[in-house]
């Protein structure tokens, strides 16, 4: 069938050539109007339930909140875990679901599950609402607002009623996170004194407040013409209307509310806090849609906020719309990429010159670049792939590659076309192209079969790590087939319309190849003398670089150099915004200090429906910087982390924002061993968690054992006494809905403002809510009318309670983890399996579960292993069917212990790290090695049976020889397309790559000067060519 | 294989462990034994430095309660200092009068004025009654006498006489039944030492009620508070005022109770100026009438932590101690204290938390692990 397409190819070669356009055409147009992102998305499909509990704690949400919710959601088709958070205030519930299932679908049953929920949850809790599904990297921008002229309340109302409206009416933004300012509300501001001199209840106010602002539809009249609506006005909207709202009216005198509480707009009590440049202000971050592209929306972003940006000036309002601007790195990247592509096309152009010394050839390989490119890049758009990094660096990797079986084709073809000129009667050129073409076609065939193989093992990995890797092996492999596809289509149409005009076509060999072959040949034969030694010394030599791969550093992803960080600080549970910010403003100030950086910002506690969903002792800041290449940016980094470190009262932790975007997907802990302790007693819970841990201390090897949510939350505890609430005859509701109204707010209402809608709230002035002696002196009316405090009946104790309450599966759990050092963590596991069941006494209703992230990579790696074993043999299988020979193959398979020799010390050379993208560089280098190889024997083989040479010294030299610049073209394209990004891999878009690229070039260093100078001596010593072998097979095989 | 491949591979796998027993050494510079030391060593010491961080951790925890008093210390280096931005301040003295907060309430004076008034028409009919009784008995008297010596006096008369006397006198007890009366109801409604005042003919305090020179406070204490016997002033404000509350003395427990607020209740006086009757006040009753002198702890140095109140002293640049204030008074603006902290301490004015938050740094959990 092979052959059926390159003839056609070579007879039609018009209509392949149109054909050809017409893709690069469409490929160019593509990708003009295609949509770039960061990262493909990598997030495990998951629905995010958040639900707002003021007031509640973690234990209160957990029991009133979270259970609930859960129970709703449970047992829902595709739910591959549930897990919650209960803390104060807030419950958060995750629902993960498989990645085979559609999380439209999946968001439609979570929200049919929580229609009826409504009902079940406590009066002022909720709704539970479902995070916006947003894409992976979310944010899309930060920005913020700060001004010396308006207070925060001001600028939190613009941004509430103004700014954001605009915003999420771009397309693609899925929400918009508000931190800081302050939340403008009109106050009832009880004074207690005055309701307990007045003998008037927070009820009463209540009510009074709610009777006043109270809005409802008040009907129409209508008569045989005419219908009219009825419209009530004159209600109390501001502060000195609603004072004046009659509270208690007697025969000799009138209260009012005014009387006993003060009328204002005040701010809400708050979740959370901001400050720009260490001044306190408004931080917004804007989160992009599932599957946004990240450059459209932020243009479109900024496009909204130059609308306002007279207005903000001219009203003594500062915008700062890059704190964080994700698509600089995009940018930057994309250029980086660009110029990558461009020296390294130009680099490919060079030595195809060089090598062939011909002009038309170099212009027939070349072409196989873009248009495998285009053709990868056509597939993976219309599958509905958006072009990120990880495509392009697939693309990028490839670019190489793809021109190697058009190099093969276009070299072979025109040695042969030169062979034939040279011929005293030349065959007719049709022929000579079709048979130099089906020459080295299973050469060819086999080999990018191979190459794509290896990568297939890539696709099947799990987690994070597959979803961000899997574009670059789609893309890779596609491209690869694309170019397998332009050399049997493309190349032999295009070398016969351009190779077989060529006037002087017998002319004798390139010059540099004319050079190199007889240095080659004298080289070879050098070797060749002692087959044995070069064998044992080039074993050793592999062996050395095998030994030296577990010595190798490893970690997920290299650093990633955005241009930006984000820093995490967490104070002990209880610390209060105020203070979050002050520290805050004392980082900002030192980070701010370090040259290079540009803009600092930081936020406290959380934003209503953000993604992270912390108390008010966590804060993050963005350090943004000045366009920095990558070593200054590591210096910045290594300045942030010196100021962090030496920053009392703190945890601090500081990554670049997609680094800190893949941890925070990664579900779970990522400790080596967690041990899950499951039941329904807190207390119990806490008690064998305790026990778990102090076995876990003793087992030898157990490092960092941290008990996960332990209770360390300052909470004030107000204890009712029910046999004083008696006497007074109190019902405890009345009470704590006192305290909630008192300390927390009562939403009586809402007023207007133009367009602007603000509750009206009955609380205590924040002067009030302070204290623990505030919650003590809070007024309490009897039923007989007499004036209590709190403390009369209640009391009031501060307590350490939980911060946080941890559900999966919709079971309490209490999680201990630690890390393993010293031993391997199988018999860890084993053996702290054996004691905790020994040591610990757990009741039926407790178990503990053994598991952790040395659990899941077990997993991981099983399947990998599986995988590359099954792709693996797939390729011995191609290789067996391409040499014909299980010796030869076995024989070929040696090149690969001698890439990876080069490609541990190209890894060595660049900081001794591997990470994922180091795999893939192997990966990409073993199928590059292996086609190689595939070329110099399968040569062999050509020598040997079909032109009837005999396997001796002198084959296995001309052999070498005659494919020496084919094999050295491959190899030095592949290397110099990658070498701009292995010269610079600590740039934006080039850190993943870079150390694929090191490797590569490594590998190929030294897997060709093996393959040239050992191999052939080994095939010499050990390889057996027989010229009878299978003609049959290989007769079929070619038709 | 054949026999020589075979060797061939025996042989290149004592050179390749050859190579990588001598090689790799001298290419690192070390023997494998100090490689393999060394990593031993460091893996010891790993293991230690973990074991003893958490045994530290789990004395901090259990010396919680116990009032970790022993040590309690914070100390910064000269970086952190630096860093950690924060504020202390020298405690001066202060002087402080241990007080309560209450309600009070301006009395009207008129059911006083009724009282009088009731007061001095029983005694007026007291006196009234004895006028009747003393002229009857001294008719009495007169006939009895007459009818004695001269029996010009009709035994009739005699007898009319005698019932009259006896008549006035059952209407003089009334009149003293009636001024008893009032005096018990007035007693009774006001107590002994307004009473006295009502009853008191030109009672200078009762007058000065009269003319609005002094005004009659209602003081109703905080249910479980009972006013000190030394208490002989009070301070009142209409608007909550504390610093320009006027003085109120006392004058006598009250004794009927407020029925908005059950707790013990006492008559006070004050000087009129701007208050009207029926005017509710704020007022501050000393516990006892001692000076207490130690220092004011403003409100933002406090921390709560294991159910008690805390600051922190620097002892030296860089050394903080956390000292408990549980004793500590709650007043307007802060905590007035005794014991603990004294003048002279530098307190940590801003920074507190984070000073906690750096002793207990332990128990900060890596939130983003989950």
């Amino acid at each position: 069938m092979l052959s059926k397409i390159v003839a056609f190819s070579v007879r039609f070669r018009g209509v392949v050539v149109a054909l050809s356009l017409l893709l690069f055409s469409y490929g160019l147009y593509t990708l003009f109007n295609s949509s770039l992102d960061i990262f493909p998305e990598f997030a495990p499909k998951q629905v995010i339930i958040q639900t707002e509990a003021q007031g509640l704690t973690a234990e209160q949400v957990e029991i009133l909140v979270t259970q609930p919710i859960e129970n709703a959601l449970g047992g829902l088709v595709g739910t591959e875990s549930i897990r919650s958070q209960s803390i104060p205030s807030l419950s958060v519930v995750i629902l993960t679901f498989y990645d085979s299932t559609d999380i439209y679908l999946d968001r439609q049953l979570v929200s049919e599950r929580l229609l009826g929920l409504s009902q079940t949850l406590p009066e002022g809790v909720g709704p539970a609402l479902m995070v916006p599904l947003e894409s992976s990297s979310g944010t899309i921008m930060t920005i913020g607002l700060s001004s010396d002229q308006h207070d925060l309340m001001t600028l939190r109302s613009l941004v509430d009623w103004t700014l954001s409206p605009r915003l999420l009416s771009v397309e693609g933004v899925a929400d918009i996170n508000v931190f800081g300012g302050h939340e403008k509300q009109l106050q009832i501001q009880l004074d207690s004194d005055k309701l307990i001199r007045y003998g008037i209840s927070v009820d009463e106010v209540t009510q009074a407040a709610r009777q006043a602002t109270g809005l409802i539809g008040s009907g129409f009249i209508e008569n045989k013409n005419q219908r009219m609506v009825l419209k009530l006005t004159g209600q109390p909207v501001t502060a000195t209307e609603l004072a004046k709202v009659v509270l208690q009216k007697t025969e000799s005198s009138t209260l009012y509310l005014g009387d006993v509480a003060t009328v204002k707009a005040a701010p809400a009590p708050t979740i959370g806090g901001a400050a720009i440049n260490t001044k306190p202000g408004v931080v917004l971050m804007v989160i992009g849609q599932y599957k946004a592209n990240t450059l459209a929306v932020t243009q479109g972003i900024e496009a909204a906020l130059e609308e306002f940006k007279d207005g903000f000036e001219a009203d003594g309002i500062t915008l700062h719309d890059e704190l964080f601007r994700p698509a600089n790195y995009i940018e930057t990247s994309l250029s980086n990429i660009r110029e990558h592509l461009m020296v390294g096309g130009g680099l490919v152009m060079l030595v195809l010159f060089l090598f062939l010394f011909n002009l038309r050839t170099a212009i027939i390989s070349m072409t196989a670049i873009p248009l495998s490119l285009f053709a990868a890049l056509i597939v993976l758009l219309e599958m509905g792939v958006n072009i990120n990094i990880m495509v392009l660096g697939g693309l990028a990797i490839a670019l190489g590659e793809v021109v190697d079986d058009a190099i093969i084709d276009t070299e072979n073809i025109f040695r042969r076309l030169r062979e034939n000129a040279n011929l005293a009667v030349p065959k007719p050129t049709l022929g000579v192209v079709f048979e130099a073409s089906m020459e080295v076609r299973s050469s060819v065939v086999y080999a990018s079969f191979i190459v794509m193989l290896v990568f297939v093992p890539l696709l099947t990995l799990s987690g994070v790590a597959g979803r961000m890797f899997e574009p670059l092996g789609v893309a890779y492999i596609l491209a690869i087939f694309a170019s397998l596809a332009v050399a049997l289509t493309l190349t032999p149409a295009l070398c016969h319309i351009l190779l077989t005009r060529m006037g002087d076509l017998s002319a004798k060999e390139p010059p540099l190849v004319r050079m190199m072959k007889p240095a080659y040949g004298l080289a070879l034969r050098g070797v060749s003398h002692f087959p044995k030694l070069t064998l044992l010394g080039v074993l050793g030599f592999c062996l050395v670089g095998v030994g030296i791969l577990p010595l190798l550093g490893g970690s997920f992803l290299p650093e990633l150099r955005e241009g930006h960080y984000i820093i995490h600080t967490a104070s002990v549970p209880g610390t209060s915004i105020e203070e979050s910010l002050r520290i805050g403003g004392q980082i900002e100030k030192r980070v701010a200090e370090i040259p290079g950086v540009r803009s600092t910002s930081q936020w406290a506690g959380r934003a209503e429906r953000g993604a992270d969903t912390f108390g008010t002792h966590y804060s993050e800041y963005e350090i943004d910087l000045d366009p920095l290449e990558g070593a200054e940016q590591q210096a910045v980094l290594d300045e942030i982390r010196e100021v962090l470190a030496a920053f009392p009262g703190i945890n601090s932790e500081v990554n670049t924002f997609l680094t800190e975007r893949i941890d925070e997907t990664i579900s779970g802990y990522t400790s080596p061993v967690v041990v899950n302790i499951y039941g329904k007693n807190l207390d119990e819970l806490d008690q064998k968690a305790q026990q778990v841990a102090a076995v876990m201390a003793d087992v030898e090897g157990a490092t960092d054992i941290q008990l996960r949510a332990p209770p360390g939350e300052p909470q004030l505890e107000v204890r009712l006494d029910l046999d004083k609430l008696a006497y007074w005859g109190l019902k405890p509701v009345e009470v704590m809905q006192t305290v909630r109204t008192g300390f927390e707010g009562a939403v009586v209402g809402q007023v207007y403002e133009g367009n602007q809608v603000f509750d009206v709230v009955v609380v205590l002035p924040a002067e009030q809510r302070q204290k623990p002696q505030d919650v003590m002196t809070l007024p309490i009316k009897t039923p007989s009318g007499a004036m209590l405090q709190l403390q009369d009946i209640a009391s009031v104790q501060q307590v350490s309670g939980r911060y946080m309450i941890l559900h999966a599966g919709a079971q309490r759990l209490q999680t201990v983890t630690c890390n393993v050092a010293g031993r391997d963590l199988t018999s860890f596991f084993a053996e702290l399996k054996q004691r905790v069941h020994a040591e610990v006494d757990f009741p039926a209703n407790i178990y503990p579960e053994f598991t952790g992230a040395a659990v899941a990579q077990a997993q991981s790696r099983e399947d990998l292993i599986v995988h590359s074993t099954l792709a693996g043999i797939a390729v011995l299988l191609l290789l067996y069917m391409a040499l014909q020979s299980l010796r030869n193959m076995l024989l070929v398979l040696i090149n690969l212990p001698f890439s990876l020799v080069g490609g541990v010390i190209a890894v060595l050379m660049t900081g001794g790290v591997l990470s994922i993208g180091s795999l893939v560089g192997f990966v990409t280098l073993f199928g590059i090695t292996l086609r190689n190889a595939i070329m110099l024997v399968s040569h062999y083989q050509h020598l040997v049976v079909d032109e009837g040479h005999e396997w001796n010294a002198e084959t296995a030299q001309r052999g070498a020889q005659e494919r020496l610049p084919s094999i050295l073209i491959t190899a030095l394209v592949t290397a110099l397309a990658m070498l701009p990004i292995a010269l610079n891999s600590d740039s934006p878009g080039r850190e993943i790559m870079g150390p694929m690229a090191s490797i590569i070039i490594g590998g190929l260093i030294s897997s060709t000067i093996l393959n040239l100078l050992v191999l052939p001596s080994i095939m010499l010593r050990y390889g057996r060519f027989k010229a009878t072998a299978n003609p049959t097979v290989l007769e079929t095989l070619r038709r | 294989m054949k026999l020589r491949g075979k060797l061939a591979i025996y042989l290149l796998i004592v050179i390749v462990s050859a190579v990588l027993l001598f090689v790799a050494p001298a290419v690192s510079g070390t023997s494998w034994t100090n490689m393999f030391g060394q990593l031993f060593a460091e893996y010891s010491e790993a293991v230690e430095a973990a074991q003893s961080e958490n045994d530290d951790d789990d004395d901090e925890h259990d010396d919680d309660d116990e009032a970790a008093s022993i040590n309690m210390m914070v100390e910064l280096d000269d970086d952190a200092e630096g860093y950690a931005g924060i504020e202390t301040s020298q405690l001066a003295e202060y002087h402080y009068f241990a007080e309560i907060k209450a309600q009070a309430k301006v009395l009207a004076v008129t059911d006083l004025l009724a009282l009088r008034s009731q007061y001095n028409q029983a005694r007026a009919a007291l006196n009234l009654a004895k006028v009747a009784e003393l002229s009857s008995a001294k008719e009495l008297a007169r006939l009895t006498k007459l009818t004695q010596g001269t029996s010009s006096v009709a035994a009739k008369k005699v007898n009319y006489a005698d019932a009259d006397w006896r008549e006035q006198q059952v209407k003089l007890q009334g009149a003293q039944f009636k001024l008893q009366d009032v005096k018990d109801q007035t007693r009774q409604q006001w107590g002994e030492t307004i009473a006295k005042w009502i009853m008191t003919p030109n009672s200078k305090q009762f007058e000065r009620l009269l003319s609005r020179q002094d005004s009659l406070l209602f003081v109703t204490l905080p249910i479980d508070h009972s006013l000190a016997a030394e208490v002989s002033f009070i301070r009142v404000s209409r608007n909550g005022d504390r610093d320009n509350a006027r003085k109120a003395y006392f004058v006598a427990p009250a004794m009927s109770s407020d029925q908005l607020i059950q707790g013990e209740t006492y008559y006070f006086r004050a000087a009129t100026g701007k208050l009207r009757t029926g005017m509710r006040l704020d007022s501050w009753i000393p516990k006892d009438n001692e000076l207490l002198t130690g220092v004011l702890i403003p409100d933002e140095a406090v921390v709560w932590y294991a159910g008690q109140a805390w600051v922190y002293v620097e002892l030296e640049d860089g050394l903080y101690q956390r000292r408990s204030i549980r004793q500590g008074v709650d007043i307007a603006g802060g905590m007035f204290v005794d014991q603990e902290v004294a003048v002279g301490d530098s307190l940590v004015l801003s920074g507190s938390q984070m000073l906690l938050s750096e002793e207990f740094r332990w128990q900060i959990q890596d939130e983003d692990d989950d």
